[in-house]
């Protein structure tokens, strides 16, 4: 192989390497930005308190209906304090999810408030359909969380579309 | 809103992420500003204005709206 064409074939190989390179890069900062967004220090610590008190409200949820159905705890101040402190940590992930909105950056504040509009109208156009059908005898016994489950998707999927559409 | 963020920061030769952290906002948001998908609030017109010294109406293009 002559000198300049192996210039030319080593020079070409760089340049592939680079633009696969930089299209890795892309591609990886465009799934961040659609699942994630492009958060600040702030905003990404916000974020993960209030997904640590959701997730720790979950847990707990989960424990406390499986100590009260299997009866595992006596009634009392004990019993009191399984069944309430589902709720206390919802209520801190609550105030945790405003403090995010409040002080977060005012495009992620946007798209969340537009998802959480839009799971709030699901949730109008369900709900009443849900409990009329109920009411006509159809069961939906099956579906009970229905409702709730639809906003909840609904909410997650409208904020990571919107987190696509402004990546 | 059409702006004149990208060619400010270019004589600036800044990126979207040194603007962003000027703005103390995330790089999508600088981002949008520019791509004219999302017009800032009035606090961060004027916190642009101020980083780039120049008024509001010489930055961003109302008539475009």
């Amino acid at each position: 192989m002559s000198r300049t064409l192996y210039t030319a074939v080593t020079s070409s190989n760089l340049y592939i390497s680079q633009r696969t390179l930089d299209m890795t890069e892309t591609i990886r900062r465009s799934f961040l930005a659609g699942c994630t967004g492009d958060l600040t220090p702030r905003d990404r610590r916000n974020q993960m308190q209030y997904i640590a008190l959701l997730f720790s409200w979950m847990v707990v949820y989960l424990l406390s209906t499986y100590a009260i159905v299997n009866e595992m705890v006596a009634a009392g101040p004990l019993a009191w304090l399984v069944a309430v402190l589902p709720s206390i940590l919802a209520a801190a992930a609550m105030l945790a999810y405003i403090r995010f909105l409040r002080e977060g950056d005012e495009l992620l504040r946007a798209i969340h408030l537009r998802a959480l509009a839009l799971a709030l109208g699901v949730g109008f156009v369900i709900w009443p359909a849900y409990q009329l059908l109920g009411r006509l005898g159809i069961s939906l016994d099956a579906w009970n969380d229905l409702p709730i489950m639809a906003m909840i998707i609904t909410y997650t999927a409208a904020a990571v579309l919107g987190q696509r559409h402004y990546a | 809103m059409k702006n004149r963020l990208k060619v400010l920061r270019a004589e600036r030769d800044w990126t979207q992420a040194d603007l962003a952290r000027e703005l103390e906002v995330s790089r999508q948001t600088v981002n949008a500003i520019e791509n004219g998908k999302y017009d800032p609030s009035l606090p961060l017109a004027f916190k642009i204005a101020e980083v780039f010294g120049q008024a509001i109406e010489e930055i961003f293009d109302a008539t475009s709206a």
